[in-house]
């Protein structure tokens, strides 16, 4: 017996009104720790996914568009570019480095891009498995993209017209006289690049050279980029999207404008595009952060309640405990104890409610799946929250404590 | 024979109450006393200086042959766990804990380690071995109060004081109940000291201290 097994009896013996005090705590520090976890990653996303590229050119439309569909792969693209522009792009003094993107097909979902090698250094990937792609017919696969497709070095298969945007796959045309080989598999990066297969730029105008000689009027609902495709002889071939490096930071001032001044083109900063999307969901995150701290400030509300009520319930115990020679100590220490353990179960079980909402969310949204969301992340800043919420949990048993300190000892005789 | 506990010009006074004077008296270690008086008349507040619940205004208190009537509260908590067994009038138990842990309880504010085998022993010889896990909401008055003995002698105290153990029982069950302090106390060599209005008792004590009734 000792003060631990007393406060445990106490909890146990009060097992509803406890139960319903770790809850709330519970669902207020979960709510917390969901967007703790998401905002991080939106954040962490959003600076990882955009560094090294400081400038998108697609054909006219949203910047926010044009960045969401090239940079996070979650948005149809606005159209394409014709080569001439890129050329124009590659040459231009300005210009330190670009790398194309195509896209157009998609298999179960996940994108296949046109590019070039230099996406994946610019991913920093390493392939875990067999090599980089080569020629028309092979591809490389994200990591993701082949533990759900399930595609191995040396499979084929064939992509689909049509690119998802989010809402799953599409159910486009099947390219079916055109085989794509699996070439190497890159090693997860827990960014987008695992969820891309990644081929030649060649093999998306490969695909569709042939679709449009005989089928010039396809259904384009899917927002897929080669409305304008190319010529059937070959002599304008097009991209979708060319993300570009700059040689100094003068170029940012002028290269924007100027890409803009050309005819079907459209220049959207990463960084800019992805502070403002940051600051239009961020009043959102705002609001549920506010519900957050209103959840938590109930729950502490209903722990000093909880106490209050307690000691005055057990106002006799405590004199009893007193009259047998316990110190003040004792009686401060019950009460403060227990605000902690309800404290810390409710952190505890808020926490892992949090990440199990987290990782619910991850798997169950497209979008967020897209954007390689997780809830098998800690932050330091659970740390603090969990200090921080047996902090309050101690301030607010702070006049139960003092209440317990100032019980008079000498009527525990007579008391009735 | 050394005292367990001296009343010296002892005065003890609640706001806005005549002064209570008690009566210089003392009990020899291992005798029992019984303070019988009406009720006002400073009974309980006698146990309270005994225990070194309350401090008086004036005079001193000595307990085991120690003065504790100016040390610290802390101080005399520490003497009251160590030296003290109390029997409450209301027998209070805590409602969360079994009675094997209420008397558990009392040895850990006592300060000693958990003895299981002391408290089932106590608890066979008192012959409530049957309420070992027992919670105290199922146990009949009487045999709550004789729980409350056992936890009072638990600690194997040296003086053992008892507000109005008997005055709520029946003529049977007061002569049992004091039969059985005085057996207990006896077996673990402790004093006891009862404080009642309840003149049966008046034969079985050795020593008497008579309290007048306040003074008007």
């Amino acid at each position: 017996m000792n003060i631990w097994r007393l406060t445990l009896a106490y909890l146990a013996r009060n097992a509803l009104g406890t139960a319903l005090q770790v809850a709330l705590l519970a669902l207020g520090v979960a709510t917390i720790t969901v967007l703790l976890l998401l905002g991080q990653q939106l954040d962490d996303r959003g600076r990882s996914e955009t560094r090294g590229i400081d400038l998108v050119v697609g054909a006219n439309g949203s910047p926010l568009q044009i960045i969401l569909s090239s940079v996070f792969h979650v948005d149809a693209p606005t159209g394409n570019i014709g080569d001439r522009d890129v050329d124009w792009l590659r040459e231009h003094p300005l210009v330190a480095g670009t790398i194309p993107l195509s896209m157009g097909d998609s298999y179960q979902g996940f994108r296949i891009i046109g590019t070039e090698h230099s996406l994946v250094e610019h991913y920093a990937a390493e392939l875990r498995e067999g090599e980089l792609w080569e020629g028309n017919h092979q591809v490389t696969i994200g990591a993701e993209v082949a533990a759900a497709t399930g595609l191995a070095v040396g499979d084929t298969f064939h992509g689909v017209h049509g690119i998802a945007s989010g809402d799953g796959p599409v159910r486009g045309e099947l390219h079916d006289d055109h085989d794509y080989e699996v070439a190497g598999i890159l090693e997860r990066r827990g960014r987008v690049v695992d969820r891309l297969i990644l081929g030649s730029v060649e093999s998306v105008w490969h695909v569709h050279g042939h679709l449009h000689e005989s089928d010039a009027n396809h259904d384009h609902d899917h927002g897929h980029g080669h409305d304008e495709a190319a010529d059937d002889d070959g002599k304008t071939r097009e991209i979708t999207a060319l993300l570009i490096s700059y040689r100094s930071p003068l170029a940012a001032v002028t290269l924007p404008r100027m890409v803009n001044s050309r005819p079907g083109l459209q220049a959207a900063s990463p960084a800019q595009e992805t502070s403002r999307l940051i600051g239009l969901l961020g009043v959102g995150l705002d609001a549920l952060r506010l519900f957050g701290g209103v959840l938590l400030g109930a729950a502490v509300l209903g722990l000093f309640v909880g106490l209050y009520t307690a000691l005055r319930q057990r106002r006799h115990d405590m004199m009893l405990l007193r009259a047998m020679g316990a110190p003040k100590r004792v009686l401060v220490g019950q009460v403060l104890l227990e605000a902690l353990l309800i404290s810390l179960l409710g952190a505890l079980l808020g926490l892992a409610l949090g990440h199990l909402a987290m990782e619910l969310l991850a798997d169950g949204f497209a979008q967020a799946r897209q954007m390689a969301l997780t809830g098998r992340l800690l932050l330091i800043e659970e740390l603090y929250l969990l200090l921080g919420v047996l902090g309050i949990g101690l301030v607010a048993a702070l006049i139960p404590a003092w209440q317990a300190y100032r019980i008079p000892v000498a009527n525990a005789l007579t008391k009735r | 024979m050394s005292e367990i506990l001296a009343f010296h010009g002892v005065q003890k006074q609640y706001p806005d109450r005549p002064v209570i004077r008690f009566p210089d008296w003392r009990l020899a270690a291992g005798n029992h006393g019984l303070v019988l008086g009406p009720s006002g008349c400073g009974k309980s507040t006698l146990l309270a200086l005994a225990g070194g619940l309350l401090t008086p205004e004036r005079g001193t208190i000595d307990l085991n042959g120690e003065t504790i009537s100016g040390l610290t509260e802390g101080e005399r908590d520490r003497r009251r766990a160590r030296l003290v067994g109390l029997v409450f009038q209301t027998l209070h138990l805590v409602s969360a804990l079994s009675i094997a842990n209420n008397l558990a309880l009392a040895q850990y504010t006592a300060g000693q380690p958990i003895d299981r085998q002391r408290i089932r022993h106590l608890l066979a010889a008192m012959g409530l071995e049957s309420m070992t896990n027992r919670m105290p909401e199922t146990l009949s008055q009487g045999q709550a109060q004789r729980i409350a003995i056992a936890r009072a002698l638990v600690t194997r105290p040296k003086l053992i004081l008892a507000d109005e153990p008997t005055s709520a029982l029946d003529d049977a069950s007061a002569k049992r109940t004091a039969s059985l302090l005085l057996e207990q106390a006896g077996t673990c060599g402790a004093s006891l000291l009862i404080a009642t209005h309840d003149h049966r008792l008046r034969g079985i004590f050795p020593t008497v201290l008579e309290l007048e009734p306040e003074p008007a």
